[in-house]
C-alpha cells in the first residue's frame, strides 16, 4: 500500500474580501436598526458591499472519493460566479494502450481502469467485442456474467454507503470515528461488502480486478459445489439488506431538488445490468451502439477528465438514481419493496438521496443473485468461440454501480484493436455535480462558509465518483508518416 | 488462541511497494515453525478477518518517505506502548482507492476492538510506487542489510511472545 508521512491539511476557505464577508445579512440588519433614517440610507451601500464580496472555498483534495480531485467554488450572495470541478489525477492512456493489442486483451487492460468497478469495464469490453463479432453467448454464462455483476454492485455500493457517505450524514469525519458510535452498522457493512467480495472471487478468481472473465465467456466455470455455499452466505445478505434500508432511512436528506435529464439502460425483461437499450427521462430511445450520435465529450481546461453531455443539449446524470427511476418496474417485489420502505419513489430529483437508491440496488443485487442461482443453466463450456476475419465494430453500454459505462471497439481484421472509445459514468456525471453545487450553494445562503463547503462535499459525494475512472482517457491525433 | 501472524503487505507491480510481499517470502522460508504467513495484495480490509483470534501480528510494508530507502522503522501498537493507529506518522486516505488502506483498516479495526493486542508494524521506506518496476536484487549491500534487519526484529518479535512489546524502536 502507498501511504505518505503526514503533511499539512489539505483543506482551505479563503476569501477575497474582508473579514466582514462571513457576516450574515441579518447581523448587518440587527447592527443598523438602531441608526437614524439617513445614517441607514448612508448605510445601505455599506451592506451592498457587504453582499457583494466574493467569496471563495476551496477543497484541495476531496476526501472519501476514489482519485484525486477537488472543488473550486467563487460566489457571493445570490449569485454562484464558477464553480469547477478540478480532477487533476493525471490521465492514464488507457484507450491508447489498446491500440494494436489483440482483442481478447481488453477485459484484462481495462478492468485495470478502476478496483472497485473492474467488472463493469470487464463486461463491457466482452459484449462490445461479441458486438463486433456478431456472438451470442448462451443463457448459462448470460447468467454467470450477471451474477458476478451483482457482486461487484454490492461491494461497490456497500463500500460507498458504510464507508463514504454514511459519514456525511452522521455528522462525523470518516467510518473510524463512525465505527467507535455505529459498530454493529460498521461490522454489518464489512460482512455485506465480503459477501460482495466472495460473489467476485469464486465467478472471477479473486476480488479485486478479477482474471476469469473473456470475450466469449469465462476462462473456467466455477465449481458447482462452491456456488451452493454461495447461495448461503446471500441469503443472509440479502436479509442483512433490509437491516441497511432502515439504516439509511433514517438519515435527514437536505431538502433539495433539481430537474436533470435520467439516463439509463433500460430493459423490459430485467433490471439492466449488461444489456439494455439507452433511455433518458425525456425523450431518448436508442441502441447502445448509437451512443456518440447522441452525446459527445469534450475537454475542459481544469479537468484531466473529459465532461460529457448531451449533444446539442447539456448535462445529464447516470447512475443508481437515474436506473431506479428508469426502471421501477424491473425491480423485484422484494426490491420494490424496500423501496417502499425507505420512501423513495421514482421521479425522486434529490441527489442527496442516491444512497436510498444503492440501498435499494443492494437488497435487489442479492435478491436477483439468489434467483439467478437457483435458475442456474449449467453452460456446456466455459466459453464460446469468437474470432475475425475481417474489420469490424463493435459497441455496448452496460451498468457500472456508478451509472452508463460505453465501450466501442474498431477492431482490424487479424484481431488487433484499431481505436478504442471509453467512457465511465463518471465523466457523464461532472457537469451535473458542478450544476448541483451550484444550485445547491444559491438554494441555501444560510450556511456559513465551513457548513457550505461540507455541503458542496457532500454534494459531489452524492455521485461516488471515481476519478481514477474518468481520467482513462487521451485522445490521439494519428499522423501516417509516408 | 492461534500462532502469531506475519503479513506482506504490498503490490508486486508496483516497484517497492512489493518489499512487504517479497520478505515475508524470505521469512516464512526460515521461520516457518514460529509463525503463520500472509501476502495481501488486495482488499485491506480483510486483515480484520485474518488476525480474528490472534494476539500477536506483524505487518511489513513499504511507505513513502524522503529518508534514505532501506531504513526500517518499527511501531508496535500495544496496550505497553500506548500506542494507537492514530498516531501512526501516515497521512490517510490520499491514495488508496476509495478510502481503506492499511491505516485506515488499522484504525477502523480499533474502533472495533477487532485489533490483536500488539501490532508490529515494520515500515520499509520507499520512493518508488511506479507500476511494473523490480526491487534491485538482494546482492546489493544496503539491501542485504535491511532484509538481515527486517529478519532479526521479526525473529525477536517471535521469539519474545506476546507482552514485552518495546516503545518504538
Amino acid at each position: 500500500m502507498k501511504k505518505t508521512a503526514k503533511k499539512t491539511s489539505s483543506k482551505s476557505v479563503g476569501k477575497s474580501a474582508g473579514k466582514s464577508a462571513g457576516k450574515s445579512a441579518s447581523k448587518s440588519a440587527a447592527k443598523s436598526a438602531g441608526k437614524s433614517k439617513k445614517a441607514r440610507r448612508q448605510a445601505k451601500p455599506v451592506r451592498d458591499r457587504r453582499q457583494a464580496a466574493t467569496k471563495v472555498i476551496k477543497v484541495d483534495y476531496l476526501a472519501r472519493v476514489e482519485g484525486e480531485g477537488a472543488l473550486f467554488l467563487k460566489y457571493q450572495r445570490g449569485k454562484v460566479e464558477e464553480v469547477r470541478l478540478k480532477i487533476f489525477e493525471p490521465p492514464r492512456f488507457f484507450e491508447a494502450f489498446l491500440q494494436g493489442r489483440d482483442f481478447s486483451e481488453a477485459p484484462d487492460i481495462t478492468s485495470r481502469i478502476c478496483g472497485i468497478c473492474p467488472v463493469a469495464y470487464q463486461m463491457s469490453a466482452v459484449h462490445a467485442m461479441e458486438n463486433a463479432a456478431g456472438v451470442v453467448v448462451p443463457k448459462g454464462i448470460r447468467q454467470l456474467r450477471r451474477l458476478l455483476y451483482c457482486g461487484e454492485w454490492i461491494e461497490s455500493h456497500v463500500l460507498h454507503i458504510y464507508m463514504l457517505h454514511a459519514p456525511d450524514f452522521l455528522g462525523v469525519p470518516d467510518v473510524m470515528t463512525m465505527a467507535r458510535q455505529y459498530k454493529d452498522e460498521v461490522e454489518r457493512g464489512l460482512r455485506q461488502k465480503k459477501r460482495g467480495n466472495l460473489i467476485v472471487k469464486t465467478l472471477g478468481g479473486r476480488e479485486i480486478h478479477p482474471i476469469n472473465v473473456k470475450v466469449g465467456g469465462f476462462y473456467s466455470l466455477p465449481p458447482w459445489e462452491e456456488l451452493a455455499r454461495l447461495r448461503e452466505e446471500l441469503v443472509q445478505g440479502r436479509d442483512e439488506a433490509w437491516a441497511t434500508l432502515r439504516f439509511v432511512k433514517g438519515f435527514e436528506f437536505p431538502d433539495f431538488s433539481r430537474e436533470v435529464e435520467l439516463v439509463s439502460l433500460v430493459n423490459s425483461q430485467e433490471y439492466p445490468m449488461n444489456e439494455g437499450r439507452i433511455r433518458s427521462s425525456t425523450d431518448l430511445d436508442i441502441a447502445a451502439q448509437e451512443f456518440e450520435a447522441h452525446f459527445e465529450e469534450e475537454h475542459i481546461a481544469y479537468s484531466h477528465a473529459l465532461f460529457s453531455k448531451r449533444r446539442g443539449r447539456g448535462s445529464y446524470l447516470v447512475g443508481p438514481m437515474a436506473r431506479f427511476s428508469l426502471n421501477y418496474p424491473q425491480l423485484s417485489a422484494v426490491a420494490r419493496q424496500g423501496a417502499d420502505e425507505v420512501g423513495l419513489a421514482p421521479g425522486c430529483q434529490n441527489p442527496f438521496k442516491s444512497i436510498l437508491a444503492r440501498a435499494v440496488e443492494v437488497l435487489y443485487a442479492f435478491d436477483e443473485a439468489v434467483r439467478l442461482l437457483d435458475n442456474l443453466e449449467r453452460p456446456a463450456g466455459p466459453s464460446v468461440p469468437v474470432e475475425f476475419t475481417q474489420a469490424a465494430r463493435g459497441a455496448w453500454a452496460t451498468e457500472a454501480p456508478r451509472g452508463l459505462l460505453y465501450h466501442r471497439y474498431e477492431i482490424q481484421a487479424d484481431g488487433s484493436i484499431n481505436t478504442a472509445q471509453i467512457i465511465p459514468p463518471t465523466s457523464q456525471n461532472q457537469r451535473t455535480i458542478e450544476e448541483d453545487v451550484r444550485e445547491l450553494v444559491l438554494a441555501h445562503p444560510e450556511l456559513d462558509e465551513d457548513r457550505l463547503r461540507h455541503r458542496c462535499e457532500q454534494a459531489i459525494r452524492n455521485y461516488d465518483p471515481c476519478i481514477s475512472c474518468a481520467t482513462h482517457f487521451l485522445k490521439i491525433k494519428k499522423e501516417v508518416v509516408a | 488462541m492461534r500462532r502469531p501472524l506475519v503479513i506482506g503487505v504490498g503490490q508486486r507491480w508496483r516497484g517497492d511497494d512489493a518489499e512487504g510481499p517479497r520478505l515475508v517470502e524470505l521469512l516464512k522460508g526460515s521461520m516457518a515453525d514460529l509463525a503463520d504467513f500472509l501476502v495481501i495484495e488486495g482488499d485491506p480490509l480483510e486483515l480484520l478477518d485474518h488476525w480474528e483470534g490472534r494476539s500477536c501480528v506483524v505487518i511489513i510494508d513499504a511507505y513513502e518517505d524522503s529518508r534514505q530507502t532501506g531504513e526500517v522503522r518499527h511501531w508496535c501498537l500495544s496496550p505497553q506502548t500506548a500506542m494507537t493507529a492514530q498516531d501512526l506518522p501516515f497521512v490517510t486516505g490520499g491514495f488508496s482507492s476509495h478510502l481503506v488502506g492499511l491505516p485506515e483498516t488499522l484504525r477502523l479495526g480499533e474502533a472495533l476492538g477487532r485489533n490483536p493486542s500488539e501490532i508490529h508494524l515494520l515500515g520499509i521506506p520507499a520512493k518508488n510506487f511506479a507500476l511494473a518496476q523490480i526491487p534491485p536484487p538482494s546482492t546489493n549491500g544496503g539491501r542485504a542489510a535491511m532484509e538481515n534487519e527486517v529478519m532479526q526484529r521479526v525473529r525477536n518479535i517471535l521469539n519474545r511472545g506476546v507482552g514485552s512489546c518495546m516503545s518504538q524502536e
